[in-house]
């Protein structure tokens, strides 16, 4: 009870980022009504997305200080679990949903206790060595589809259908992600001023001190990455519907845990509404520069190129991201 | 009844380097202890042997008739004994406020509770004020008081205090010593400190421990330590061992 008035608890924050936030729900929820390119569409999908897996990203990455470069693994345990569990057996999305959770979650424990006896970069090491075994492992995989994927033929269910969540038209994907993407911001809210974030803030400050005062350094960072899990697990799931056809390659890659890490840095980790913003920025700016350069955006390397900017922009000026900017700003005028 | 606790011939090496060696000692309950001895004494090796940060090499830590020796730190603390750091810069993003609920909820799980009880506490210590204001963003005399209310809040039966008044200048060494007064008479919390401002221990302390080279050199009341010669040995060297302090009686 008292958790689910913490998921609600806003009151720490000002005024004005309560208005700006209804505001943004607001203009989320009526933007189907208008009339939009699907291109359009389609960057909104994506945004709302990678903001989840970002606020995955955040508790572990943002809050705990516990950088993680592996996150596209289960990105991919969640949409191979959903798809292979839609192929076989039909089973309905909100039932393969939690078993991809449940798998995901399993092999967060298995690896993150190993992991977390590292520090710092080894441990950001060993989080990208995991996840492209694991990649390597599903594109020799027969039941996964190996290295081509597996494929959801679109005329196996009728559209719209809730229960396998199969439509034609995207509106019904984006409505049901916002109620995720929602839902996820009330799970970060409630963890930032639970007994289980303080731990994760006291953590990243200094873990000898968090032992003395009485807190399982290791067991805190083993449950939190579970719970980051859980987010990236659940959009991946979503991911497998929404896209119907996934690779070991677009789901799994190095490239797309960076981008989640990205994101949530440029945003501003350790803060509710950074990995948002920082999807946000990067999401759209991604889907144009890949419309207007065409196919050449991937060989000329201009993402990456971009990603390399981000990165040296938050290290050197502000590694706190956007949020930490605009933090200092109030501090500022405050004193 | 027993002692709150007891170390019993504790000894710790790193490598070839004895830092503690065959260290023996009684702390008793609502007793106010200082330990002293020169710098790379083995004090703060000492307390990391005593809260669980190393593993001793061999002996004892008996806390509450209990062998806690080599227990990990996070177990030691749940058990009542809490410790302030010496060199501690912060670095993270929590408020004093939000630096004590760390602590608080070692021994409350819902945040409402761990709340109330660290603003408590921050009253207590005179820091409401500092309630909302970034940790990393106090003075130096304020941080090693908010992060000593973080350790109290986690209702320690015994606290060790590691040099909470270093770099202090005098009215603020005094002002941190009427907290550790407040904290050791008012809350109930038996206390072992480190300290170099001798004047300071030997006012406050009922009981002194002299570290020198990893060997506990002399124990007792403040005014005994004080003319041990052995004491006076270590801090001041053999020649000033005169014939009158030679008497001092441990």
């Amino acid at each position: 009870m008292e958790a689910l008035r913490a998921a609600f608890d806003f009151s720490d924050f000002p005024r004005s980022d309560k208005i700006v936030a209804g505001l943004l729900a607001v203009a989320f929820l009526l933007f189907p009504l208008v009339p939009t390119s699907s291109f359009a569409m389609s960057t909104m999908i994506q945004f709302l997305m990678f903001s989840i897996y970002g606020m995955g990203w955040n508790t572990i990455g943002g809050y705990g200080g516990q950088v993680d470069l592996g996150k596209a693994q289960y990105v991919g345990i969640g949409a191979y679990t959903t798809m292979v569990m839609l192929l076989r057996w039909d089973t309905p999305f909100w039932v393969s949903m939690p078993v991809g959770l449940l798998l995901s979650v399993a092999w967060s424990f298995c690896i993150g206790y190993p992991l977390f006896k590292l520090k710092g970069h080894y441990f950001a090491i060993a989080t990208i060595a995991t996840s492209l075994v694991l990649k390597d492992i599903f594109e020799v995989w027969p039941l996964v589809g190996a290295a081509k994927g597996l494929t959801l033929p679109t005329n196996r269910f009728k559209s719209p259908d809730f229960v396998h969540l199969v439509f034609r038209e995207d509106e019904y994907y984006y409505y049901i992600l916002l109620g995720f993407f929602f839902v996820g911001i009330l799970v970060i809210n409630w963890f930032r001023s639970s007994r289980l974030g303080f731990q994760l803030r006291a953590i990243k400050d200094s873990e000898e001190v968090a032992r003395s005062l009485g807190i399982n350094v290791h067991l805190a960072k083993i449950k939190t990455y579970a719970l980051a899990t859980a987010f990236v697990s659940v959009a991946g799931s979503f991911h497998a519907v929404y896209v119907k056809n996934i690779e070991p390659e677009d789901t799994m890659s190095l490239s797309i845990s960076i981008l989640i890490a990205l994101m949530a840095m440029l945003g501003g980790a350790g803060s509710l509404w950074g990995p948002i913003i920082g999807a946000g920025v990067l999401i759209p700016m991604k889907s144009y520069l890949k419309e207007w350069l065409g196919a050449s955006a991937g060989i000329a390397g201009v993402d990456l190129i971009l990603y390399a900017g981000l990165i040296m922009f938050i290290s050197a000026w502000e590694p706190r991201g956007i949020w930490g900017i605009v933090e200092k700003i109030r501090r500022r005028r405050r004193l | 009844m027993t002692p709150l606790l007891e170390v019993i011939d504790l000894t710790k090496h790193f490598g070839g380097l004895a830092a503690n060696s065959r260290v023996s000692f009684c702390v008793e309950r609502g007793q106010l202890t200082g330990l002293i001895g020169p710098n790379g004494a083995g004090k703060t090796t000492l307390f990391n042997c005593i809260t669980g940060a190393h593993a001793p090499t061999s002996g004892r830590v008996v806390f509450e008739g209990r062998d806690i020796a080599g227990l990990p730190a996070h177990q030691v603390a749940r058990l009542g004994l809490a410790r302030t750091f010496q060199v501690y810069a912060a670095v993270g993003d929590l408020t004093a406020l939000e630096y004590v609920m760390v602590g608080a909820f070692a021994r409350h799980s819902g945040r409402g509770a761990a709340r109330t009880a660290a603003q408590a506490l921050l009253e207590r210590f005179n820091l409401g004020r500092f309630a909302a204001t970034l940790l990393a963003e106090l003075p130096v005399p304020a941080q090693k008081l908010v992060t000593m209310a973080a350790a109290v809040a986690t209702a320690p039966k015994l606290l060790l205090l590691d040099e909470v008044a270093a770099g202090l200048n005098p009215g603020e060494s005094a002002q941190m010593m009427e907290v550790i007064r407040h904290v050791h008479q008012d809350m109930g919390i038996t206390v072992i400190l480190i300290e170099h401002i001798l004047e300071l221990v030997m006012k406050l302390c009922q009981q002194v421990l002299v570290l020198d080279y990893g060997q506990l050199i002399a124990q007792g009341p403040p005014e005994a330590i004080a003319a041990h010669p052995e004491v006076i040995r270590a801090y001041l060297g053999a020649s000033y061992v005169g014939p009158t302090a030679a008497g001092g009686q441990v």
